[in-house]
């Protein structure tokens, strides 16, 4: 079996923790070096105990090992057009995160700068890989509810803002600093920023694209400069209505590392549908049922998650791409469209009216 | 409502001496009473237009006696999770006697936001499939945003219920973390049959429940019946609201409940 070498740069992005744990127990990924974005983030991935080289610059990191072929860019949003070209640069295949960005002209830049180069680019939707998620979705698909009617979702977590600080801070986030709306001392970059998901499995379930969105942002729960708590509704293009809600409602403890007793709810994270058909409902959880607990450090009652596999079939497909270079499925062309819709959420607020989507 | 309604309801006045004289019959979508207090249709169809005759009009919001709503209202207004910023619905069930139409969830949700808030809706925004199906969100004077997804499904289906509070301290729900579907006090497993009951009310024991929460609305009513304005007055506004959702379907905008 050939081993495809991989490194993995930054490392301050919210997922890279599963990225340590997938590179490492995966027998086809050859984990070869990280760089990291400063002394901060090494020292705390050294606490990990990973044999594996570290450095301080991507690009040195790439200079040093020619051997990589793959490189996950779990960098802070407005870091990834920069890592982007370096990896092209060097002829690196790109596992991106989820925001790749929210500027659509950097983000064509991005596309032509792939394409020029022949680098593959996934970008990394795990939900794809939930089973759950996918046998609901095929389930829709396939007629057993009738046609499609509303396809809503959630995808509500607690607020990483304090373990990643970047995530609250518009700049890092967002890429620009834009205020969520007149008269409104948030700005964009917040909870909507870090759920791409909903809005591409939206996609994916309707096979239709955006016709308009609206949503509207609550008070936050709160004291950060971004949105936490936000409802989207809106319709697609073959008449599918949706409601989504990418909240951060779920509160947390403040913790610098993600670890247990992190939530305050029980539940710190959901991905639930109910997709509406003319001939009935589909409810789905794709991460439950689990089991349960009280004690732990904060002796709260708590949901114990059982199934987190998402990263081992999106690294699968990542592995086979680069073999058979091919484009994955999860490519940033597919994307644009869940991000610029992302975005004409934001404008809906700003304008607070419907947005629609040519 | 069954043949046990208006004995059960004649019964629960007696017993709580709320009026004198009392009658009660079922009429199509609403039930009159008559008693020294007044004559009152406290009608449960929002479609249909009712008789303008010797009986006060009045709508039977059965939900605001329904406790695990009172006590939703009770959470928020003993500040447990802090102030309220947003609020989650789902509300599809199977056409059955208390909901026939979009309209009626409608009018059920947006009562129900109002009395556990304590705040009026101010806008809606609303997309309309057919009259089966419609999302929703909403804002209150507070500032409250509502998401609502709400629905007819086919006969026979499961409810879809989930009422969630989003408060600056914490999250209300009356729908148990984890789970996805309605709970049951009681299950019984016989093979292939698996068979629910909802018994929670010992002093009506045997009666549907929401026959119950009518009941005790109307009980509610007798109490104190200068009650009857300020729950008129908010009928008019539902309808209010109710138009706003029809505005805001057929112009795509966010629209203001006139007042």
């Amino acid at each position: 079996m050939k081993q495809v070498n991989m490194a993995i740069s930054s490392l301050t992005h919210a997922h890279v923790r599963k990225y340590y744990a997938t590179l490492h127990e995966n027998p086809k990924l050859n984990w070869v070096a990280v760089s990291c974005a400063n002394e901060y983030v090494a020292n705390d991935f050294k606490k990990y105990g990973y044999d594996i080289p570290i450095y301080m610059s991507t690009e040195e990191m790439l200079q040093e090992h020619p051997e990589i072929e793959g490189v996950v860019i779990a960098s802070e949003n407005d870091c990834h057009y920069m890592e982007m070209e370096l990896c092209c640069k060097y002829g690196k295949d790109i596992l991106s995160m989820k925001i790749p960005t929210f500027d659509l002209e950097e983000y064509d830049r991005m596309i032509k700068m792939t394409d020029d180069n022949d680098i593959i680019c996934q970008v990394e939707l795990e939900m794809h890989y939930n089973a759950t998620c996918r046998k609901a979705i095929e389930l829709a698909r396939s007629g057993e509810i009738g046609d499609i009617v509303s396809f809503n979702a959630t995808n509500i977590t607690l607020s990483p803002v304090w373990a990643f600080p970047w995530q609250g801070v518009p700049e890092k986030s967002y890429g620009k600093r834009m205020p969520i709306r007149d008269n409104d001392k948030r700005f964009r970059g917040g909870a909507l920023s870090d759920h791409p998901h909903i809005f591409d499995m939206l996609r994916w379930c309707t096979d239709s694209e955006f016709d308009y969105v609206f949503a509207d942002v609550a008070d936050n729960i709160r004291d950060i400069k971004v949105e936490d708590v936000l409802y989207i509704t809106g319709q697609m293009k073959n008449g599918c209505k949706f409601l989504l809600d990418p909240s951060w409602s779920r509160h947390e403890e403040k913790l610098e590392r993600p670890g247990p007793g992190w939530e305050v709810f029980p539940k710190r994270m959901e991905v639930n549908f109910s997709i509406v058909g003319t001939k009935g409902v589909i409810q789905a959880d794709c991460f439950g049922p689990n089991v349960y607990f009280n004690g732990g450090p904060n002796n709260r009652y708590t949901v114990q998650y059982t199934y987190f596999d998402e990263w081992i079939g999106m690294m699968d497909e990542f592995y086979n791409c680069i073999l058979n270079r091919q484009q994955p499925k999860i490519n940033l062309k597919w994307h644009r469209k869940t991000i610029e819709a992302m975005v004409r959420c934001y404008d809906s607020i700003a304008y607070e009216k419907p947005i629609y989507i040519k | 409502m069954d043949n046990q309604f208006i004995p059960k309801l004649s019964m629960m006045v007696e017993k709580y001496s709320l009026a004198d004289n009392f009658q009660a019959e079922l009429e199509s979508g609403a039930v009159k009473i008559s008693c020294n207090k007044g004559n009152y249709r406290f009608f449960y169809d929002f479609n249909r237009k009712m008789s303008e005759d010797k009986f006060i009009n009045l709508p039977l919001y059965h939900w605001q006696s329904k406790r695990r709503y009172i006590e939703l209202r009770n959470i928020l207004q003993n500040n447990f999770i802090g102030q309220p910023v947003a609020m989650r619905i789902q509300h599809m069930v199977s056409p059955n006697e208390f909901i026939n139409s979009l309209k009626d969830i409608i009018i059920f949700e947006s009562n129900l936001v109002e009395f556990v808030t304590n705040q009026k809706i101010e806008q809606v925004f609303s997309d309309f499939y057919g009259d089966t199906y419609v999302n929703c969100i909403m804002s209150t004077t507070g500032n409250i945003k509502i998401s609502m997804e709400l629905g007819l499904l086919p006969e026979g289906s499961e409810p879809v219920l989930l009422h969630e509070i989003v408060g600056k301290k914490g999250i209300a729900s009356d729908v148990v973390v984890d789970t996805q579907t309605q709970q049951y006090p009681i299950y019984v497993f016989k093979g292939k049959e698996i068979q629910t009951y909802t018994d929670i009310d010992n002093e009506l024991f045997g009666l549907d429940n929401t026959q119950i929460d009518c009941i005790r609305f109307i009980m509610w009513v007798l109490e104190d019946t200068c009650r009857k304005d300020a729950l008129y007055a908010n009928y008019i506004y539902m309808q209010k609201v109710y138009n706003a959702a029809l505005k805001a379907n057929d112009t795509v905008n966010y629209t203001y409940v006139e007042d």
